[in-house]
């Protein structure tokens, strides 16, 4: 295909998604409501089906259409685009190690919080987030008999990685899943130049804070964890 | 869990996934050129079809430029439209919620440091703290002549001076991904503002409670500004559906 074919069809399948989202917008296409088929569309618009092909498959992968085969498309009843954007925008920036630990701080504490709240109120209902940071404090063991950097880092990213999902917020997640590769970076450059022999307890600390249900203890153990790596990363750097 | 949904990824989704990878690595960055189609197929060993797809949904999302017909260039993250932030709105659901609650978390801490900094006088804690003033003396003007716009600008430029002064640059940039958002939204759902008195006093209440040091009440206001919000919000999209 030329290089103007394909820009003049990318602006097509752009003037497809503004009048897809004007008629959400207008409410008539409602939230979990069918849209019309791909050719009763392509009649509509008086556009070709290939491009509107396109604008729902977009659409699909922005969590605001949702394809079934056999059943058609139904509008979303609600959209994880936003959290998308955002963490595309988290990657596509600058950044400090600093700054981003900051944010993983301020999101891991919320998801700690949110955590021992819902654990205290319901301890039978999270039981499935705790026991799993309970096994991978298993695998921590595991990983130390094994002497193996590799596992540990891996089975440390686990663990913070199981609080931030037990928090239920996408946006947390997503922003989490944004910073992947400056998390496993961090863990590793400390864990290379500072191995620690507490890790185990490091962790249970933070395990058996939430399980306690005191708030403060939750924040001092967690804040205690970060400033540590906080000093860690800043005394690698100069 | 139950709200962890077990789904097949579609090859498009894993696509995104190493794109995401590409750049997050820091293996290209902003300014930057992206590689040809061709190539990345190769690499990922991956049909050419869904790499156009996965450059296509990042144009769109603002991550990528393919516009120029020069190739493909890695955008700065303040190319990410509003429109697209906007799309939750439309649809409602909880993504609205999680996106306060972001908000909220950000400026918790840069409350308890502007705090903690005042308090114990380093940083330009008294300098911010003296603008933070300056603003609230205009939401009071500004409530008295019902002045909404004027209350929307100081409104945000109290917030916005907090989240400043910390001086995280990541902190920044999610906080006016967020304002255009939120603005958005307002826009399309018609949102009733606050009552002009009650903006201006939230926001004297905040202030003294910086400046007596109780870090801990201060972020408390927020919290409950936060969940009034959410609740006014609610309220709003439940009518829009009947």
């Amino acid at each position: 295909m030329k290089q103007e074919d394909i820009i003049r069809q990318r602006t097509v399948v752009t003037q497809v998604m503004e009048e897809m989202r004007n008629r959400i917008s207008s409410g008539e296409y409602k939230p979990g409501e069918k849209i019309p088929t791909e050719a009763e569309l392509s009649q509509m618009f008086g556009i070709g089906r290939s491009s509107i092909r396109e604008a729902i498959k977009i659409f699909n992968y922005l969590g605001v259409l949702k394809s079934e085969t056999g059943m058609g498309t139904r509008v979303c009843e609600s959209a994880n685009i936003t959290t998308k954007a955002l963490s595309w925008a988290l990657i596509a920036g600058a950044r400090t190690p600093e700054d981003l630990l900051e944010l993983r701080d301020v999101i891991e504490r919320q998801s700690l919080l949110l955590l021992t709240r819902t654990f205290k109120e319901n301890p039978s209902g999270e039981e499935i987030i705790i026991l799993e940071l309970q096994n991978i404090i298993q695998d921590f063991r595991k990983a130390l008999e094994a002497d193996s950097k590799k596992d540990i880092i891996e089975t440390d990213y686990r663990f913070h990685y199981a609080i931030i999902r037990g928090s239920g917020n996408e946006v947390f997640i997503r922003i989490w899943e944004a910073l992947r590769f400056f998390l496993l970076d961090e863990i590793e450059k400390v864990e290379t130049l500072f191995p620690s022999e507490d890790i185990i307890s490091e962790h249970q600390q933070i395990l058996d804070a939430v399980m306690s249900g005191d708030e403060q203890a939750v924040i001092d153990v967690h804040s205690g964890h970060i400033n540590d790596i906080m000093k860690k990363l800043l005394s690698i750097q100069s | 869990m139950d709200n962890q949904k077990i789904y097949r990824r579609t090859v498009v989704e894993q696509v995104m996934e190493r794109f995401r990878d590409l750049i997050s690595s820091g293996e290209y960055k902003t300014g930057e050129k992206f590689p040809k189609e061709s190539i990345l197929a190769e690499r990922f060993g991956i049909g050419r079809s869904s790499i156009r797809e996965a450059v296509k949904i990042l144009h769109y999302i603002g991550v990528l430029d393919s516009s120029t017909g020069r190739g493909t260039f890695v955008c700065d993250w303040k190319n990410i439209s509003a429109e697209v932030l906007s799309w939750t709105c439309l649809l409602g659901g909880k993504d609205y919620h999680e996106l306060m609650d972001l908000r909220y978390v950000i400026e918790q801490r840069c409350i308890s440091v502007l705090t903690r900094e005042y308090i114990e006088k380093t940083g330009n804690a008294l300098e911010t703290v003296e603008k933070l003033e300056t603003i609230v003396n205009e939401l009071e003007t500004a409530a008295g002549n019902q002045d909404k716009q004027v209350l929307m600008n100081e409104d945000f430029e109290f917030h916005n001076l907090i989240i400043q002064h910390n001086a995280n640059p990541v902190f920044s940039m999610i906080y006016q991904m967020l304002r255009s958002f939120f603005l958005e939204v307002n826009k399309e759902m018609f949102v009733q503002y606050q009552q002009p008195h009650d903006i201006f006093q939230e926001h004297r209440t905040i202030l003294d409670l910086i400046k007596s040091g109780d870090a801990r009440r201060a972020s408390d206001e927020i919290f409950f500004h936060t969940e009034d919000s959410k609740k006014r919000i609610d309220r709003i999209l439940a009518r829009g559906s009947e």
